[in-house]
């Protein structure tokens, strides 16, 4: 235990563990959200251009949440990118401590967290 | 952000069942609501007496009202099956962003800073351990983040397909009392002064019951024209910088060449 850090490589290598769970388990949900559109006829089983009720858009409802899907989607994208790569930074890590063959202070955090 | 109603339970079933149920009477309605008015058609066209223009003439407006009125319930209806399928889409819809995004999410969310699993994890200090719980806890906040926008799409999306649901109740309703609105009437149509009675008679509650109807259905039609300003905070909550910087997932790995990622040599880690 030097400089007052400790570092145990094993719990490192957990938690990397840890988000390629997170990776596998965000794949379905980002495939949910790629799934997730609608028709323009879902949004009222009525007409309402037909003349007979008050007359709107129904296109609004349709426009607004196909960018809030694509918004979704892009975002589960990201965190499907992220937690494998997250992963691999913990992995760097724990390697480094063990090729080092004790715990030591990193000094080249910058480049662990970049692809 | 606007509160809306959660959706109830987990299982679209229900739901889909309460939204399909109108159908099955409707097609039914609209052949007996047709049939009774062919049968009116006829009884006028063959009628034994010997009517007065006057009489003729007021016949002739009252089978026209009853046509019109006729002519809108199939029409409501006709639009109604177009859209079924499309509207059960939206209401499973609205139960998947909860099954399939909200609860994994949330799962992820509540397990990306706890680390009681992980027994030694306390041991790591220092400042590359504290580089990863700052990383870790941004993603935390994200995975949160999503959790919230996929129940609000569903709760969003379930106040639109309830309004459906209501919409049809309403019709089908409206489609009961058009089919009602000839039994008693058509029966009393037997001479020749109760013919052009009976037939205003039944104009005017076919007239009614449209009018009342098409009241109630628009009501329920003002609930999607309120899901519109619903739809303006789903537009302005997209604009969420600081979990979501830019709309994106934030980074915990930088993009950039990895200049130096060899200095450790072969990762042991499969997929690097």
């Amino acid at each position: 235990m030097t400089d007052g850090y400790t570092v145990v490589t094993g719990a490192v290598r957990q938690e990397a563990t840890k988000w390629d769970g997170f990776a596998e388990e965000v794949a379905p949900v980002h495939v949910a959200a790629q799934n997730a559109s609608l028709g323009p006829f879902a949004f009222f089983v009525a007409d309402p251009t037909g003349g007979l009720l008050p007359q709107f858009d129904a296109g609004v409802h349709l426009t607004s949440y196909k960018g809030y899907v694509s918004y979704m989607e892009q975002l589960l994208a990201g965190a499907e990118a992220e937690f494998p790569q997250i992963a691999d930074a913990l992995i760097k890590i724990a390697t480094a401590y063990e090729q080092a063959e004790k715990v030591f202070e990193l000094t080249n955090l910058e480049e662990i967290w970049k692809e | 952000m606007t509160t809306l109603e959660p959706i109830p339970g987990i299982d679209p079933d229900e739901m889909v069942q309460e939204f399909n149920r109108p159908f099955e009477q409707l097609s039914q309605l609209v052949t007996n609501a047709k049939n009774s008015v062919e049968a009116l058609v006829h009884h006028v066209k063959f009628s034994p007496f010997n009517l007065s223009p006057v009489a003729a003439l007021w016949i002739k407006k009252s089978l026209k009202a009853i046509k019109e009125g006729l002519a809108k319930v199939v029409k409501l209806v006709a639009d109604a099956v177009k859209h079924q399928a499309p509207v059960v889409s939206l209401i499973v819809q609205s139960f998947h962003w909860v099954n399939a995004v909200k609860k994994p999410m949330s799962n992820m969310s509540g397990m990306a800073t706890n680390w009681s699993s992980n027994a030694y994890f306390g041991d790591w200090t220092g400042t590359a351990a504290n580089l990863y719980r700052d990383k870790a806890k941004r993603q935390q906040d994200a995975m949160a983040a999503v959790t919230k926008k996929a129940e609000f799409i569903s709760a969003w999306l379930y106040k639109i397909a309830r309004a459906n649901v209501d919409f049809m109740v309403e019709l089908s309703g409206i489609a009961t009392k058009f089919a009602g609105a000839f039994v008693t009437a058509s029966i009393q149509a037997g001479s020749v002064l109760e013919l052009p009675v009976a037939l205003a008679k039944i104009a005017g509650a076919v007239g009614d019951v449209v009018t009342s109807g098409l009241d109630a259905l628009g009501r329920i039609v003002q609930r999607f024209v309120d899901a519109m300003k619903d739809a303006l905070d789903i537009a302005n909550d997209t604009a969420d910088q600081l979990v979501l910087p830019g709309g994106h997932w934030p980074q915990a790995v930088l993009p950039g060449p990895p200049t130096l990622a060899n200095r450790f040599g072969p990762s042991v880690h499969p997929g690097f």
